[in-house]
């Protein structure tokens, strides 16, 4: 972090807050175990995320401008969709909610990965780690979404030939992986990596669709 | 290592706090430990915010507001079901 040009006092005190964060996250869900706290165990978890995200803004050498876009347009769709969506209907929402949050890592695991004129083999690793299980939070959130709004059938889909589908969908994300760390960097790892966003979505895509009705009971 | 390590941790802290909760408090939880999933977003600011030109900043703007509709929509919608778990009310809801 020492490249975002945080001095070491202001380093500690973002880590502090950090700290804070997860504590209010653990305490928050221990509370929202039980019927008499859960109500207050939500607003901590979210306290504690206000703090982490306040912790991280402040940091000095961030351009705050497309990021404070970003959150208002993010925050206020979110708070729209939440306050208006029928109580029957909360469970899709949640489902819509948690893909968004798949989509944000993917998004976090690529910029990461470009960023970087020549990645590290654990950044590569990790990044693609990140766009796997981003991708497949996505698609599969999507798919549990149009399912539980009747949007697609809630009986199990699947295609003819699936599972040599599904196999040949697990072969190029393991392609994608082992270019990803051998490619020298430039534009061809762009193409690796959105030609391996694309084949594990389908992937994800075809894999959720055969276990739809699991992921539907959560 | 130390990633690894947070990770273990986390992994049985995870298995410790959601064991033993009665099920009418599933879907809220469910609900309210996806809002805590969408801590993301520091990643998101953080990738945002690191001006080096290129692609990654936008990636990280987009991020940043997907992480956010995470957040404030998750947080919004378990505020809502726990609404219907006061404990003054006497009256079971069984919504699940």
């Amino acid at each position: 972090m020492t490249e975002l040009g945080f001095g070491l006092q202001g380093e500690s005190l973002r880590s502090f807050a950090y700290l804070l964060a997860t504590v209010a996250f653990v305490l928050g869900i221990k509370w929202q175990g039980r019927p008499e706290t859960a109500r207050r165990g939500n607003l901590l978890s979210a306290l504690g995320m206000l703090l982490a995200l306040l912790a991280t803004l402040i940091g000095a050498g961030l351009q705050l401008g497309w990021i404070l876009l970003g959150l208002l347009l993010g925050g206020a769709l979110g708070a729209w969709l939440a306050l208006r969506v029928e109580m029957t209907r909360m469970p899709e929402m949640v489902a819509l909610f948690n893909g968004s949050g798949g989509l944000a890592s993917l998004l976090v695991a690529s910029a990461e990965f470009l960023r970087e004129a020549r990645p590290t083999p654990m950044l590569s690793v990790l990044a693609m780690l990140g766009v796997l299980i981003g991708g497949l939070t996505f698609s599969g959130s999507l798919v549990a979404w149009g399912k539980l709004s009747e949007r697609l059938p809630s009986r199990s889909l699947a295609l003819p030939g699936q599972q040599v589908l599904n196999l040949l969908l697990l072969g190029l994300v393991l392609l994608g992986l082992i270019l990803g760390l051998i490619l020298p960097a430039g534009p061809a790892l762009l193409l690796v990596l959105g030609g391996f966003c694309c084949s594990h979505c389908c992937w994800a895509w075809a894999w959720y669709c055969r276990l739809g009705e699991e992921i539907c009971l959560w | 290592m130390h990633l690894l390590l947070a990770f273990i941790l986390a992994a049985f802290l995870g298995l410790e706090l959601i064991s033993r909760v009665p099920s009418q408090l599933h879907t809220p939880l469910m609900s309210g430990t996806n809002a805590i999933s969408g801590i993301t977003l520091v990643g998101a600011v953080l990738a945002a915010g690191t001006g080096t030109g290129g692609l990654s900043p936008w990636l990280g703007v987009a991020a940043v507001a997907a992480a956010s509709l995470n957040v404030v929509g998750g947080y919004l919608v378990t505020e809502r079901m726990l609404r219907m778990f006061q404990p003054t009310q006497k009256a079971v809801h069984k919504n699940d």
